[in-house]
């Protein structure tokens, strides 16, 4: 055995000097910035996704403001896990024929998977960019149309790119 | 029997029926919109198409009877590619209303769409407008643009209900299905144009919106509206709720169709009409210690040789299988001697027909099997009178009563409930939550509605018709048999003596 | 009596020179320019009535009279060309229920007007055919249905029924021969499809002037399910000439299968537009130079319709070296139809044209079928488009597969009637379209196209 071996075996110090090296290695390249880590300063700093991105749904509202959505319910049915509870109701709008009084996610049974947003056929539901939620009960994960189209995240940009053309249709269905 | 040959294959049908009908039941589809088998014919959709060797010109198959010889081709490039084009000119001003029309998953021309493949249409032009959402009253919603003029519920009015309400107005593109100055139709019937109209031109106002069909499954059950017994089939979704009721096809009771009052009858089974678990003077407690409890006071009474103090009230709604279970449990097994129902010999008696086509004056859905089976268990029945003395003079203590889940029943029970002493002990066995309110201090316990039995009804006609069901809608509610069954497993269970307080 | 003189303030004859023409050969208008000669006493005075106590007085047996007129092959004037004889042949002849004859003055086909001048001139020829078609089909009843804008020729029609009943040749007991007849004139009120015979037949039963599902044929299961025969104004017209003269006398007119005489309402470019009597086989050529004295301002020939606005077009060498009778017409890919000819010279825009008739076929069309209720809707809104130059190129192929997939697809002929001039006009004047296309905005299929009044 070497002198340097003879002196490491019998002193502890040295074991930790060197361990220290390692560790004041990492710890320079670290917090000088050298090293690229892969984790972030969440929340000051948060990763940019994709616009494919399948976050927090959204759904979209006409360039009139009314929502989109025509309680078609073929999200419903393609849904694989069975989170999308519909109630359509005729709309108060004489203009409009049918819409979803509720629009309930439940975000705990969605797998985010998009189904909903490929079944839709007038592009009322999308997957949206948003993926923070948090909650104190099981209850709030239940988002309904307040959160999934005026949430103040959506800035108001969530317009569907169908528009209806200017046609006449005259109800007479409704009491009022 | 005619020997016919259709698609080079030879087969035997009898003779003189209509080529569609024929074909459907020998498993091949000829497609159709206008024809329909309780109608006239009228040949005006042009989709029935069918080549006739040795005949250039295609031929419509519903204007077609099966005669000997007769040799039609249903699956040529030319007859695929004649409905292929019906099915185009069908569509080149239908609106595409798809997400809003609540006919979507039953709809005739989204069927032939996948069948017949003529996925891209080359129609560029503007779609001709017309009214859409028109308000045919209490019942309809018509669509004026979604109508694809098939005519058959002009024929209908015309031929089936003869009320002539519903007409074909202006001529060629322009025209549309209305009514005269666009009155609203007032017919006991009118629903029934709703179940044959191909496409969404008329919905249901009552099942407007509701539930998308195929989220629906059927189950055929008989009508409780009356004594027509009317065949159905109940559209329910996962057994929780029922949606609707539309009529199936029996010769010899209903045909094809059933009345507008019949079409409600199902909004007794679902939750806010029900009793959802068995109450003890508004207390609710599980079902099977409901019985319990019921048995302990019957014990008593049994073992005390006090049977006469026992009464039981039962109606004519009930199938004849319970009546039967009720009979055998209550008065051969306890032997309970006293039972009052309503006057059903006199149901039977005013019965007659109200509108001369199908719906009937008795309310009642079993008065002919109630007759039938009381009288073959020999069964004596006191009336609605005799009870309300006896309950006066205080000689029952202990009432038994099975109330059903229709309007129809309810004066009787006020009327018991009136006289009805405060230490009598009452059980109600019943689906109705009001009836639960009105008995609210007794032990109540919930039963299965009428379209959730199985078990045998019988007509005016005295033709028995099967109930059939799959499904249950709440867990506590069990039906009759299973509540007597119970009862009867629970007095021979030893136990102790337990003293009637 | 029909009571409408005090309601409608424009009734007037309609204006047509009747003077005969060289090339003419006149059987049924030989003497339409007498005057009155629609009233009784001067039709009686020029041999009318002959005919029907020829065949009353001598109690003819039904059986000759069919075979007479069907030894005289005349066919049917309105459109179809069926032979007359052998229509009234298929009436069954021991039924119990009764007969009907149903007269159909509903002359609606685009350019055809000839019925007027019979209607209006000589009712009682019509009348007289009429009896004797009933006695021959075992009716005792029939019906002139005659169209609702027709109103002068409706009233002078119903004063010659009038008349014949004051002379006995209607009512109880005609001539002594023991055959009681009535007739009634039943007014239209402005379908075209009621011209087609069961659409007339469900006019006059009081129902929506659709026409019916055949089998069963009107013959067999017509007016009120009963054995119904329709004949046109003109084919009736013809038949007293034929008992008159015989049969013989009238196949040796015309050619062997387009025997006797036509009337011919011509309009368009000619110099003499005008109804025009004229033998059957007589070639185009002749007919346009003598009788209606050439074209208008000495232009050229373009197109012809021969037989009203249903016939297919025929081009300027198809119809110079054609004649006029039903085999030559149909050579050449038209048909002679109702005898409406339409003579349109080189400065006519065929594609407006055939928009203008696809427009009034959208019209008339009655909306039973759905072939045809789609599908005239359909041409008229691409020929539309052509017009207002936003067509597409694939537009052209699309107007020839809609024609062809309505053409046998329907109830009635309809239908046919626009589908097939479409696909003539496609076929024979292609350039005419292709003028419409280059000056074309539209390129692409899915941009929008002009909104158009539905």
């Amino acid at each position: 055995m070497s002198a340097l071996a003879e002196l490491e075996k019998r002193s502890y110090w040295i074991g930790i000097v060197k361990g220290l090296l390692i560790t004041g290695r990492h710890f320079i390249l670290n917090l000088t910035g050298i090293r690229k880590r892969p984790t972030i300063e969440y929340p000051e700093k948060r990763r940019k996704y994709s616009n494919r991105f399948m976050g927090i749904h959204v759904l979209t509202l006409k360039p009139t403001g009314e929502i989109a959505c025509t309680a078609c319910m073929l999200c419903a049915t393609n849904c694989p896990a069975d989170c999308i509870h519909i109630v359509a109701a005729e709309s108060p709008n004489p203009n409009i024929e049918k819409y979803p009084a509720v629009y309930e996610i439940d975000l705990m049974r969605c797998v985010f998977c998009g189904f909903c947003e490929e079944a839709c056929p007038v592009d009322a539901v999308r997957m949206g960019r948003d993926y923070e939620y948090a909650e104190l009960s099981e209850r709030n994960f239940v988002i309904g149309i307040d959160y999934l189209a005026h949430r103040p995240q959506l800035k108001k940009k969530n317009v569907s790119v169908f528009h209806e053309p200017e046609k006449t249709f005259k109800s007479t269905v409704r009491a009022d | 029997m005619a020997k016919v040959k259709i698609n080079g294959k030879d087969f035997e049908v009898p003779t003189g029926q209509n080529l569609v009908d024929a074909a459907e039941n020998l498993g091949i589809d000829i497609p159709h919109y206008c024809y329909h088998p309780g109608l006239s014919i009228a040949g005006q959709c042009r989709m029935c198409y069918v080549e006739q060797p040795g005949n250039s010109k295609l031929q419509i198959a519903c204007n077609m009877k099966c005669s000997d010889g007769l040799e039609v081709i249903t699956d040529s490039p030319k007859v695929k590619d004649a409905v292929k084009w019906s099915l185009e000119f069908h569509l080149i001003n239908h609106p595409i209303d798809c997400p809003i029309c609540d006919q979507a998953g039953e709809c005739g021309l989204q069927d032939y769409y996948m069948e017949v493949g003529k996925y891209s249409s080359e129609m560029r032009e503007h779609k001709q407008i017309k009214q859409k959402a028109v308000d045919l009253g209490e019942k309809i919603v018509l669509d004026k643009e979604r109508c694809i003029l098939c005519g058959r519920c002009v024929r209908f009015t015309q031929e089936v209900s003869k009320t002539s309400e519903l007409g074909i107005y202006n001529r060629g593109d322009r025209s549309v299905i209305g009514t005269v100055n666009d009155e609203v139709m007032k017919d006991n019937y009118q629903v029934n144009t709703v179940d044959i109209c191909p496409v969404g031109a008329l919905t249901s106002k009552d099942f407007r919106f509701e539930q998308r069909v195929w989220f629906l499954k059927e189950v055929s059950s008989v009508c409780n509206g009356c004594s027509a017994g009317c065949n159905i089939d109940t559209h329910h979704k996962s057994g929780k709720h029922i949606y609707r009721l539309k009529p199936r096809y029996n010769p010899e009771v209903n045909e094809y169709w059933m009345c507008d009052d019949g079409r409600p009858t199902y909004k007794t089974a679902n939750y806010d009409h029900r009793l959802t678990a068995a109450k003890l003077g508004g207390v609710e407690l599980p079902t099977n210690e409901a019985v319990t409890t019921w048995m302990n006071d019957l014990r008593t009474l049994i073992a005390t040789e006090r049977t006469d103090e026992i009464a039981a009230w039962i109606h004519p709604d009930l199938t004849s299988e319970e009546i039967t279970s009720i009979v055998k449990t209550l008065r051969d097994e306890f032997g309970i001697s006293q039972f009052y129902s309503e006057d059903a010999d006199k149901s039977a008696r005013d019965d007659k027909t109200v509108d001369q086509l199908l719906k009937r004056a008795d309310l009642w859905c079993n008065t002919q099997g109630f007759l039938k089976v009381t009288s073959a268990l020999k069964l004596k029945l006191g009336s609605l009178n005799q009870l309300e003395e006896r309950l006066a003079q205080a000689k029952i203590n202990h009432l038994v009563i099975f109330g059903s889940e229709k309007n129809v029943g309810v004066q009787s029970l006020k009327r018991i409930r009136a006289a009805l002493p405060a230490d009598c002990f009452t059980v109600l066995i019943s689906p109705r939550l009001q009836n639960a309110e009105l008995f609210s201090h007794s032990l109540a316990i919930p039963s299965i509605s009428h379209y959730e039995k199985n078990g045998t009804i019988m007509n005016w006609k005295k033709i028995e018709q099967k109930l059939g069901s799959d499904f249950r809608m709440f867990k506590s509610a069990w039906s009759v048999e299973e509540i007597l069954t119970s009862l009867s497993q629970e007095y021979q269970r030893p136990q102790k003596e337990v003293s009637r307080a | 009596m029909i009571k409408h003189t005090q309601h409608y303030k424009n009734i007037r004859p309609m204006y047509v020179d009747l003077t005969p023409q060289p090339g003419e050969k006149r059987l049924l208008m030989e003497h339409v320019q007498v005057p009155n000669i629609h009233t009784l006493p001067v039709y009686e005075s020029k041999g009318g009535y002959q005919a029907l106590k020829k065949v009353l007085e001598s109690k003819m047996d039904r059986e000759t009279l069919i075979k007479e007129v069907q030894g005289s092959a005349v066919r049917g004037r309105g459109g179809a060309g069926f032979p007359t004889g052998n229509k009234w042949n298929f009436v069954p002849k021991n039924t119990d229920k009764p007969h009907y004859l149903l007269c159909n003055a509903d002359e609606s086909e685009p350019g055809t007007f000839k019925d007027r001048v019979i209607l209006e001139h000589l009712p009682h020829m019509m009348i007289e055919g009429m009896i004797i078609g009933s006695y021959a089909i075992q009716a005792a009843r029939s019906y002139v249905y005659i169209r609702g804008e027709y109103t002068y020729a409706t009233e002078i029609v119903d004063r010659a029924i009038q008349e014949a009943y004051k002379a006995g040749y209607l009512g109880k007991n005609i001539l002594g021969s023991g055959f009681d007849h009535e007739m009634v004139v039943h007014r239209g009120a402005g379908a075209y499809i009621c011209g087609e015979e069961t659409g007339l037949i469900s006019s006059l039963e009081g129902k929506k002037g659709w026409p019916k599902l055949k089998p069963p044929f009107p013959a067999v299961e017509g007016y009120l399910r009963c054995p119904t025969v329709v004949n046109n104004v003109e084919t009736l017209a013809c038949v007293p000439w034929i008992i008159n003269h015989g049969a013989e006398a009238y196949a040796k007119i015309g050619t062997p299968k387009s025997t006797g005489t036509k009337m011919w309402s011509v309009s368009g470019d000619v110099t003499r537009p005008g109804v025009y009597e004229v033998e059957n086989g007589i070639p185009f050529k002749d007919f346009l130079e003598k009788v209606c004295g050439g074209m208008k301002g000495g232009r050229k020939l373009k197109a012809l319709i021969p037989g009203g606005s249903s016939a297919p077009i025929m081009t300027a060498e198809e119809a110079m070296s054609c004649t006029l009778d039903y085999e030559s017409i149909a050579s050449k890919g038209s048909m002679l139809g109702s005898g409406g000819m339409v003579v349109l010279d080189d400065s006519r825009d065929l594609v407006q044209v055939l928009k203008n008739l696809a427009e009034f076929y959208r019209e008339e069309s009655c909306g039973q079928c759905t072939p045809c209720r789609e599908g005239t809707g359909w041409l008229e809104k691409i020929l539309h488009s052509f017009t207002e130059r936003q067509a597409r190129r694939e537009d052209l192929q699309l107007l020839k597969t809609t024609s062809q997939n309505m053409i046998g697809r329907t109830i009635c002929v309809l239908a046919d009637s626009i589908a097939m001039p479409v696909l003539s006009y496609l076929e024979k004047f292609p350039g005419e379209f292709e003028n419409y296309l280059q000056g074309s905005s539209n390129t692409s299929s899915m941009s929008g196209r002009v909104k158009h009044n539905g």
